[in-house]
């Protein structure tokens, strides 16, 4: 039996917590989930290995070209005359659309047979065609369209978008820049075509950013399972029923932290703890004690690192609290199984005027400016302390419209926690030791 | 020493033939040169427009989050949507070799890819899992590739006055004269 430490009456972590696996493929006990946004998933990993070895391989392919073209063999001469023929724009045009048809075919090799398999396939032989019509200077309209179609395609079937899907649509969107080359021709479709491309890169990523929150909770897309918000990771779990003792814990752990937190309800007492309470806006109003910060001390009833506060019609209201890890990476205690799920945050856009969060990592990489990404943050974990909150909702999430409803209804947010009998001596405890330092406090007063 | 421009040669060549004969080789290296860096050229506009357009996208995402956030970070979406104004300004500046578009252009590359740099450097130190491939193309191979093609069409961006090129005679040029 393992105790927690730093809390007066110990709490008991049962020995053996239920196993984290999940629904997802390709993950393992222990693993962290983030979205697929920013990662590559597994069955795009062959199609990734191919994209890093590209350099070489297209050296290698050049050689073997040029060589067959020397023995006169018919369409080694041809391939080699048309790209000697061509000017360079063409050219790269032509390399970067056929690099994403090998991609697309690589697609095919990792994946189930479906009929996204057939997509992949026939996405790779029309790229490949339109990669020779470029290179040949022939049929432009048909190679134009076959590329903005294969972009268009990704918008509504691409999801969830993944860092390698991404990579095949900014290849084919520098071939369709380079097509879109203004010329000498003034007219209005040579004109306007730049600010085609510009829109085409603004909806590509507007589709990936719809694909990456539709696969949230939903089935996942073609790739199936279900995935965090893109810039949340979570562990894996598969195990949804939780023992016996995962609950007493867990259950322990919340009274605990509920009786020594109701002292905050007061935000100038929390102010004067050290929590950074500033201007409460809003229903989940973080503020944080950076002392508390790499203390330590980890999901410690006495210490939450921050509060959470939401505004009602009568002033603030402590809603819950937020418990982090100590460093950038450390994944937090998972004794209480699939009960209470921590979490942690990747790609995030951290702004520096003011400081603030300023969004998450744009699907073509990179946070605005003046802003920097943070990879990955430590593990975190809310719990709701506000009474009658659904015991199911007690840790990790709390349902936004339970939250709107108890900050507006004036009876619910007035009425006093429902405590079970078996932790009632918490409050007693956390009363006594009120009482105790209020008394301290009287004492030290009236001495001075 | 007598100089000739040689966009007037380049001109005159389709009528009057003989102006190329005897100089054919030095006047040929030329205008491949100059075919070549406009070739290039070509290739860094089309690098700094997918640059404008991801620019123009992140302004867009900066103006989301502020619209969820009572715009606390005005400052931050202001500061990119002016980054991809700046940029696609480049870009048509780029086509019609202004000057000021080629110090835009390498001043911003520059910035990306010391910052695209750090924070390459920063996700490995703290997290040690892998490069994100999108981010490595976006933050680094883009912004060298037009970094090192510019250096390469230095030649294109010269001032009004002197845009006509000009070779110095030589005794082969003379003759065919």
């Amino acid at each position: 039996m393992a105790t927690l430490l730093h809390t007066d009456t110990p709490i008991v972590v049962p020995d053996a917590p239920s196993g984290p696996t999940s629904v997802l493929e390709g993950f393992t006990s222990g693993d962290s989930v983030g979205n697929p946004l920013y990662t590559v998933i597994d069955e795009h990993v062959i199609a990734a290995v191919l994209l890093v070895l590209a350099p070489v391989f297209m050296w290698l392919g050049a050689k073997w070209i040029r060589r067959m073209a020397a023995r006169r063999d018919g369409w080694a001469r041809s391939l080699v005359e048309a790209h000697d023929g061509a000017p360079l724009r063409r050219r790269v045009a032509a390399l970067a659309v056929a690099l994403s048809s090998v991609l697309h075919l690589a697609l095919v090799f990792g994946h189930d047979l479906d009929w996204y398999t057939a997509l992949y396939l026939s996405g790779a032989v029309l790229l490949g065609l339109a990669a020779k019509w470029i290179l040949r200077g022939t049929r432009s309209t048909l190679a134009v369209l076959t590329v903005v179609g294969s972009i268009v395609a990704f918008w509504f079937l691409g999801a969830p978008a993944d860092q390698l899907g991404l990579v095949t649509k900014l290849l084919e969107l520098f071939g369709l820049a380079l097509l879109a080359l203004p010329t000498g021709d003034t007219s209005l479709r040579r004109r306007l075509a730049p600010a085609g491309v510009v829109s085409m890169v603004v909806l590509t990523g507007v589709a990936a950013w719809i694909g990456a929150f539709a696969t949230v909770g939903a089935d996942g897309g073609h790739h199936g399972g279900e995935f965090p918000d893109p810039g949340t990771v979570v562990p894996y779990i598969e195990t949804l029923e939780a023992t016996d003792a995962e609950f007493a814990y867990s259950e322990d752990l919340y009274w605990r932290t509920v009786a020594a937190v109701q002292k905050y309800q007061d935000p100038a007492v929390a102010e004067a703890a050290g929590y950074h309470v500033g201007t409460i806006v809003g229903s989940d109003h973080h503020a944080q004690n950076p002392d508390l910060i790499g203390d330590g001390r980890i999901l410690d009833p006495e210490y939450p690192e921050s509060l959470i506060y939401g505004v009602t019609g009568h002033g603030p209201r402590l809603v819950g609290v937020m418990f982090e890890m100590d460093g950038i990476g450390d994944a937090g205690p998972r004794d209480a199984g699939p009960i209470i799920v921590w979490h942690g945050h990747d790609n995030v856009c951290f702004g520096f005027a003011p400081f603030g969060l300023a969004g998450l990592e744009s699907p073509f990489g990179g946070c605005p400016i003046g802003s920097i990404n943070i990879p990955l943050t430590g593990d975190m974990l809310h719990m709701w302390t506000m009474p009658g909150v659904p015991v199911e909702d007690h840790w990790g999430h709390v349902e936004e419209e339970w939250l709107d409803s108890y900050l507006t209804d004036d009876q619910l947010h007035h009425s006093d926690h429902v405590v079970p009998d078996q932790y009632m001596r918490y409050f007693a405890e956390d009363a006594e030791m009120s009482h105790a330092h209020e008394a301290e406090t009287q004492h030290d007063r009236a001495e001075s | 020493m007598v100089r000739t421009p040689a966009v007037l040669i380049e001109r005159s060549s389709g009528t009057h033939w003989p102006l190329m004969v005897g100089a054919k080789d030095v006047l040929m290296a030329k205008q491949l040169t100059s075919i070549q860096q406009r070739e290039l050229l070509n290739i860094i506009w089309a690098i700094v427009l997918l640059q404008g357009g991801i620019l123009v996208l992140s302004a867009t995402e900066s103006f989301v989050a502020n619209l969820t956030q009572g715009f606390l970070l005005i400052a931050v979406f202001v500061l990119t949507a002016l980054a991809a104004a700046a940029t696609l300004l480049a870009a048509r500046g780029l086509r019609q070799r202004k000057r000021w578009a080629r110090r835009l252009t390498m001043t911003g590359e520059w910035f990306v890819l010391v910052l695209g740099v750090i924070e390459l450097v920063a996700t490995q130190l703290i997290d040690p899992a892998g490069i994100d491939l999108v981010p490595l193309i976006t933050g680094a191979v883009m912004p060298i590739t037009v970094l090192v093609l510019m250096s390469r069409a230095k030649g294109l961006f010269v001032s009004r006055d002197d845009r006509t090129e000009t070779v110095e005679h030589s005794p082969e040029l003379e003759a065919a004269v």
